[in-house]
C-alpha cells in the first residue's frame, strides 16, 4: 500500500537509463512524480531526483544538449537533491571514464575506476554488482538521509566507477570492496547521493526514499 | 554477498515447474509468488519463459510490468530473446538484466551487441548443461532438447570474452531432482570465468545451496523447494548464515508493507 506523503518529486530525464523503476519506487512511497526534460521543469521543482545508468561522458553531453546543466546547478543550491548511481557520480567535479569529462561540480571530488585488485592483490570483479553492507564514514548518520538505516543493512549496487570525494565530511557512507573503503553515499547540506540503487534494494531502499521525501 | 534467487519458470502466464525442464506442471500466478518471495527476502528474481523459444518470442512483458509495481529487487528475464530490440522491450518493462541462450548460440555476436548497448552487467548467458559419458558437459537449448555441440566450459569462456556479465548455469540432469546441484559443473565453470555464476537445478534442501556456494557459485537459483513450500527464502538464508556464508543479514530484510 502506498504511503500518504504528498511530496512532489521531479525526476530528471536525460535519456540515461530506465527511469521507470525509480519513478515506481517513489510513487510506491506516496510521492507525486513528474519527469523533467527541460530547464524550466527543473527550476519549478520542489525536490529533485537525478538517476542515471550508463557512461559519464554521454550523460554529460546529453545534459548539455537539453540545456540542463545550469538549471541543475542552481536548483541543487537550495532544493533537496538526490543523485542515484551515475547521477551521484555526476554531482562531482570530473570523471576519468573514457578520458576526463567535467561533471556538475556540486561536490568537490573525482569519479574514478574501481580498484582492479583487492588490498591483498586478488583480482576484483568489475562491474561491482550485488548487495553490499554500508557503514558510516566519519560523518554521523543521525541527521542524514540514512538516519533510519540500521547497522545490519545491505543495498544493491551496479557500477564500475566510484566517487572519490575530496572532503571526508561529504562522504556519508562507505562499503568494503576488497579491503578498499568505497563511497556508498554522499551528503552536503541539501545535496545527497547514493551509489547503490534504493529502488532495487528492497524495503530498506524504500525507507531511504521515504526519508528523502521528508527532507 | 551470496544471492538467493527464486527462479520462476513461466508458461502462458502460469508459474510452472518440471523435472529436467520437462513435464511441466502448473503451480499458480507468478506475480503472487514473486511478491511472496520478495517479502521472504529474496535478493533477486529470475523469470524464464519456458516455451518462448518454441514461438520465437518472450511473452513476459505484461507479467514483468505487474511485478515491478510491488517488487523492489533486481529481476532477470530470459526466454526467447533474439535481438537487441527484444532485450530493450524486456528492460523497458522493468527488468534489470536479460538472459539469453538459443539466440546467443546461433549468433554469438548478439552477446557483444547487447553488452555494448546495455552494459555487461545487463547480459546474462543462460547455459543448459548435460553431462556426457566422458565427464564433460555439452550446452543445450530449448529446455535441454536441442543439442548445440558446444562444450560448456569453452562456451562460457567465449561468452565472457564477448561481454556476458553473469552466467546462469542450469544442470539439466539435476533439474527437478532435489538431490543437489551438479557441483563438478559449478567448479568447472567458476574456475574458468571471472564473472558471477548462478547455480541452478537440483536444490532439494538448504544445505545444497551451501554446497553450491562452497563449490564456487556466487548465487543460487531455487524453484520447487520454494514453490512447494518445502522451505522459505528466510529459512535458506539462516542455513547459509549458520554455515558461514556471507548473505544479506536477516535484520536487513524489513517487513514489506502489504
Amino acid at each position: 500500500m502506498s504511503k500518504s506523503t504528498s511530496a512532489k518529486v521531479t525526476i530528471i530525464d536525460y535519456g540515461a537509463g530506465n527511469l521507470l523503476n525509480v519513478q515506481r519506487a517513489f510513487e510506491h512511497q506516496g510521492a507525486q512524480t513528474e519527469i523533467a526534460t527541460t530547464p524550466e521543469q527543473v527550476e519549478q521543482a520542489e525536490r529533485l531526483v537525478f538517476p542515471g545508468v550508463g557512461a559519464f561522458p554521454e550523460a554529460m553531453q546529453q545534459l548539455k544538449t537539453q540545456n540542463l546543466v545550469e538549471a541543475i546547478q542552481i536548483a541543487a543550491e537550495q532544493k533537496p537533491f538526490l543523485g542515484i548511481c551515475l547521477g551521484m557520480q555526476m554531482m562531482l567535479e570530473e570523471s576519468e571514464e573514457f578520458g576526463t569529462t567535467e561533471g556538475l561540480k556540486l561536490l568537490p571530488g573525482k569519479v574514478r575506476k574501481l580498484p582492479e585488485t583487492s588490498v591483498s592483490g586478488e583480482v576484483m570483479t568489475i562491474p561491482h554488482m550485488g548487495w553490499a553492507q554500508i557503514r558510516p564514514n566519519k560523518t554521523a548518520w543521525q541527521s542524514s538521509l540514512l538516519a533510519s538505516v540500521p547497522e545490519a543493512n545491505a543495498f544493491y549496487f551496479v557500477h564500475s566507477y566510484f566517487a572519490e570525494v575530496a572532503n571526508e565530511a561529504d562522504q556519508l557512507a562507505v562499503f568494503d570492496f576488497g579491503g578498499h573503503a568505497i563511497t556508498a553515499a554522499v551528503q552536503q547540506d541539501n545535496r545527497m547521493g547514493c551509489q547503490f540503487h534504493p529502488e532495487k534494494s528492497g524495503e530498506m531502499g524504500l525507507k531511504l526514499i521515504e526519508a528523502f521525501l521528508k527532507v | 554477498m551470496i544471492r538467493l534467487i527464486p527462479r520462476l519458470d513461466i508458461k502462458s502466464s502460469h508459474l510452472i515447474k518440471g523435472v529436467k525442464l520437462e513435464g511441466l506442471r502448473k503451480i499458480g500466478n507468478p506475480n503472487e509468488y514473486a511478491r511472496r518471495y520478495y517479502e521472504q527476502g529474496a535478493d533477486e528474481l529470475l523469470y524464464m519463459d519456458a516455451v518462448a523459444s518454441l514461438y520465437g518470442r518472450n511473452n513476459l512483458t505484461e507479467i514483468i510490468k505487474e511485478t515491478v509495481k510491488s517488487v523492489f529487487i533486481p529481476i532477470t528475464v530470459g526466454g526467447g530473446i533474439r535481438s537487441v530490440a527484444d532485450a530493450r522491450e524486456i528492460l523497458r518493462s522493468g527488468a534489470d538484466k536479460v538472459a539469453i541462450n538459443t539466440a546467443a548460440v546461433q549468433r554469438p555476436d548478439l552477446i557483444n551487441e547487447m553488452a555494448k548497448t546495455f552494459g555487461e552487467q545487463c547480459v546474462v548467458l543462460s547455459v543448459e548443461a548435460i553431462k556426457q559419458a566422458d565427464g564433460k558437459w555439452l550446452a543445450f537449448t530449448d529446455n535441454g532438447r536441442e543439442h548445440t555441440g558446444l562444450d560448456v566450459v569453452e562456451w562460457v569462456t567465449q561468452a565472457v570474452e564477448r561481454g556476458a556479465g553473469e552466467i546462469l548455469l542450469t544442470s539439466v540432469d539435476h533439474e527437478g531432482g532435489r538431490k543437489g546441484y551438479d557441483l563438478d559443473l559449478v567448479r568447472a565453470v567458476t574456475s574458468a570465468v571471472n564473472v558471477p555464476v548462478i547455480a541452478s537445478g537440483g536444490m532439494g534442501e538448504a544445505m545444497h545451496g551451501v554446497d553450491a556456494v562452497k563449490a564456487g557459485a556466487d548465487a543460487i537459483a531455487m524453484a520447487d523447494i520454494l514453490h512447494y513450500d518445502r522451505d522459505t527464502v528466510g529459512g535458506i538464508r539462516q542455513v547459509c548464515l549458520d554455515n558461514g556464508l556471507e548473505v544479506r543479514p536477516p535484520q536487513a530484510i524489513l517487513e514489506a508493507a502489504s
